[in-house]
């Protein structure tokens, strides 16, 4: 299809993607009365927030591993004339992905033979960027609101929450009803909770307390429930937690299942479980935040949002705001390069305060330069006032400004996208579940926390769940051992002859060539996640010979995998199908570090 | 999509078509009776309501414009999505925004839905001296194809009303959309709820 061009040929802002993010941008910008373009190189909206359907997924792979082979680095150009200097920027949006993404692999578990045991692959709607639950009583939801895109979409709540205690899923209890109903819980451990989360509730935390004119009034204040929750608002959320007599176990289904809490615990010898930066001014937000999000929209509502179709509704929500309000959403058209202008001498003293005016290109120069224009694949120039692009252009902005990139710091997620025959919670489609740090042996580093969805959300066609799991990446790469044990301790892997077991005993949990490093440390790895399966298998209890893989499961196991062989008849675990494990860059600010 | 006789029934309707066929001046004209020469491309609107009685039926109709995202082939797949019956309108004066429709059919075709009540609307029929597409044509793509076709004229109101009447007394025949039921749905009186619950 030919290119159309773009009409009128300036805007007050443009906009490269249509991820969450720029779209909200755009959205907000058009609501305020700006002209606004929003471009897309893909066919469809959502950039890495785009709901994809299983082959999707498998392509974007295969893209990467490409578009990384035929990698160029494109220079700045710059060009001066009398009146002014312009610099051409190139950009290239095919191997942008691979800015955001790493180490990505897909398992295919089933084999093609099997293949009609997923389901029709394009009802799947699986979301890279992991399904964004927000919290019912949170900033985004209140976002969603007030935008007005709630028209566009809608949501289902989290139906229970469970922990991985003592080798298998348990459920927690996560809201009043469920303390009380909660068999395992001693009377005593239910009265301390609950006293516990109520004193949460009370606590006065308004940010105006801090101007308060003195000391003591803040403290009044801030201690006027009837039972305190903490002594001072600055000790670590962890000692609150312990001056409450809470047991350890409750103390990690509060850090973990409630507040949501996402710090790899320090070295401490006792503590395993110390979120040492966390204070309990802000630990006790996080459980109000939850406590006011159960039940916000509906009685028998959890905590947690999770939007029908996948997290990919939510941009395409903001876009068509967007549209609304007069923006144009071109798809299909690239930016090739983007141009700047250098400011004047006068001006480069103030760039530097000035926002929209970056500073220091290294390879021209030095100077301030302001973003003036785009142009498209077609050749079209497009001029703006102000441009917003997507986090995959990071790399190639701050290969050109160094000095000027934005301080904003990054962190990587470890991720695996697991697709299953089976809830994890019998008769409930979605489901989070919380490995504590420190419950898988062997593992280190912070929780991995799986969000299950299923055919309730659309996010899978009927009888099969998608399970995401994701841990922050420590500079350890601890998250990606965790994530992957995680995996191996929920699901049970298909296993139909004893030639494919053996290919994907070899293949299992090994990275792409990328890295020899994190090769080397996956492997390393995993003598201990195989010894850790082990100790898993060998003590399920085993109830007659193997039932559990659909032909094949006497056939003798490979000679490679020195390990016994497994009772495998009790396994009642979801079986595995398909899986893809990779990590994801995020910034500091972005949504995806306060949940999965 | 229940039946229901005595509850208003929700129906989302959607306009498909190329830019200047008329859509955003037909549902001005179902909805608010108006017309305008000049009718700027969106309406600025998340949706538009309308409310039918058919029958022992109510309708309650959301109407959803493309937004302007059409104009470079840029509609987001939400558009469609659980849309309960679809209007591809075409401007009866242009050869070029026929053919765009078929394409629209096609690609509603594609997305799967069999209950979908579809629409074609050759919009400008008080322009029957500039015409390109006789009625006749039309017609016959349109019993190919499973959709209804009227002409319709929104500036003289011709067969607006029925266009949309006739969807209305369609709908109840067809089948429920495979949306999942119980989605919940963000609104302001909630967010009400929930100022009251914070601030004690």
């Amino acid at each position: 299809m030919e290119e159309l061009p773009i009409e009128p040929t300036h805007f007050d802002l443009i906009v490269v993607g249509t991820g969450l993010i720029e779209s909200i941008v755009a959205g907000a910008a058009s609501k305020a009365g700006k002209t606004v373009l929003q471009l897309d190189h893909a066919a469809g909206y959502g950039t890495q927030w785009a709901s994809l359907s299983v082959g999707d997924a498998q392509n974007l792979v295969e893209n990467l591993r490409e578009a990384e082979a035929s990698s160029v680095n494109l220079e700045p150009v710059v060009v001066s004339s009398s009146s002014d200097t312009i610099m051409s920027l190139p950009v290239d949006s095919s191997s942008g992905a691979g800015c955001i993404y790493d180490r990505m692999e897909v398992q295919d578990l089933v084999g093609d033979e099997f293949r009609d045991r997923m389901g029709n692959l394009h009802r799947y709607n699986l979301d890279l960027s992991a399904p964004k639950a927000a919290s019912g009583a949170g900033a985004f939801v209140d976002l969603i609101v007030k935008s007005g895109t709630h028209h566009y979409l809608e949501f289902k709540s989290t139906e229970g929450t469970l922990m991985w205690i003592d080798g298998s899923l348990q459920p927690v209890p996560s809201s009043r009803a469920e303390v009380f109903r909660n068999k395992k819980l001693s009377a005593m451990h239910k009265r301390l909770l609950m006293r516990f989360l109520q004193a949460c509730l009370d606590a006065k935390l308004e940010t105006d307390l801090a101007e308060m004119p003195c000391e003591t009034a803040r403290a009044d204040a801030e201690c006027s429930s009837t039972m305190p929750v903490f002594s001072h608002p600055d000790e670590s959320f962890f000692a609150c937690l312990q001056s409450h007599k809470l047991p350890p176990l409750l103390q990690q289904v509060v850090l973990y299942a409630i507040a949501l809490v996402d710090e790899a615990p320090t070295g401490s010898s006792t503590g395993r479980h110390v979120a040492k930066g966390l204070t309990a001014r802000e630990g006790v937000r996080l459980v109000q935040l939850y406590i006011q999000s159960i039940g916000r929209f509906g009685p028998d509502q959890g905590a947690f949002l999770i939007p029908l179709y996948g997290t990919g509704e939510l941009p395409q929500a903001f876009c068509r705001q967007a549209a609304v309000g007069g923006a144009i959403n071109v798809l299909r058209r690239a930016v090739v390069d983007i141009q700047f202008q250098k400011c004047g001498d006068e001006a480069a003293g103030e760039g530097r305060e000035r926002p929209g005016a970056a500073t220091l290109p290294h390879s021209a120069g030095g100077g301030s330069w302001k973003c003036t224009a785009v142009r498209t694949s077609g050749g079209q120039q497009l001029t703006c006032g102000a441009l917003v692009l997507n986090a995959m252009y990071m790399d190639v902005m701050r290969h050109a400004f160094e000095a000027g990139a934005s301080p904003c710091g990054e962190q990587r997620v470890a991720r695996a996208i697991c697709i299953t025959d089976a809830s994890l919670a019998e008769g409930k489609s979605q489901v989070l579940a919380i490995f504590p740090p420190g419950c898988l042996e062997g593992v280190t580093g912070g929780p991995v926390r799986a969000m299950q969805v299923g055919q309730s959300t659309c996010a899978a066609p009927d009888g099969r769940f998608v399970v995401y799991l994701s841990a922050p990446v420590g500079s350890d790469g601890a998250g990606i051992e965790a994530v992957s044990a995680a995996v191996t301790a929920l699901f049970r892997r298909f296993d139909p002859a004893s030639t494919r077991t053996a290919a994907e005993e070899a293949s299992r949990g090994k990275p792409p060539p990328r890295d020899v490093n994190l090769e080397a440390d996956e492997a390393a790895a995993n003598p201990a996640k195989a010894e850790e399966r082990c100790l898993e298998e060998a003590a399920a209890p085993s109830a007659g010979e193997a039932s559990a893989g659909q032909r094949g499961a006497e056939s003798p196991h490979p000679p490679e995998s020195a390990r016994p062989q497994p009772a495998r008849g009790a396994d009642s675990r979801p079986l595995l199908l398909w899986a893809m494990l990779y990590t994801q860059r995020v910034a500091e600010a972005d949504e995806v570090s306060s949940f999965p | 999509m229940a039946g229901n006789p005595s509850a208003p029934m929700q129906a989302k309707l959607v306009l498909l078509g190329d830019m200047g066929t008329g859509k955003s001046s037909l549902v001005l004209r179902f909805v608010k009776g108006q017309f305008f020469e000049y009718q700027e491309s969106t309406i600025g609107a998340a949706f538009l309501t309308q409310t039918v009685s058919v029958n022992d039926t109510t309708v309650k109709f959301e109407i959803w414009d493309t937004a302007g995202q059409e104009r470079y082939h840029s509609l987001a797949p939400m558009y469609y999505r659980g849309a309960a019956a679809a209007i591809v309108v075409y401007d009866i004066t242009s050869t070029d925004s026929f053919n765009r429709a078929k394409s629209w059919v096609r690609e509603l075709q594609r997305q799967g839905n069999p209950a979908l009540v579809m629409a074609l609307a050759g919009n400008k029929s008080d322009k029957s001296d500039e015409r390109k597409i006789p009625a006749e044509e039309a017609s016959a793509y349109a019993d190919e194809n499973g959709l209804f076709f009227m002409e319709t004229s929104a500036k003289t109101a011709a067969n607006v009303n029925e266009l949309f009447y006739e969807i209305a007394r369609k709908l109840p025949k067809a089948a429920p959309t495979p949306a999942p039921a119980g989605g919940i749905v963000l609104n302001n009186q909630q967010n009400a709820q929930k100022k009251k619950s914070t601030c004690c």
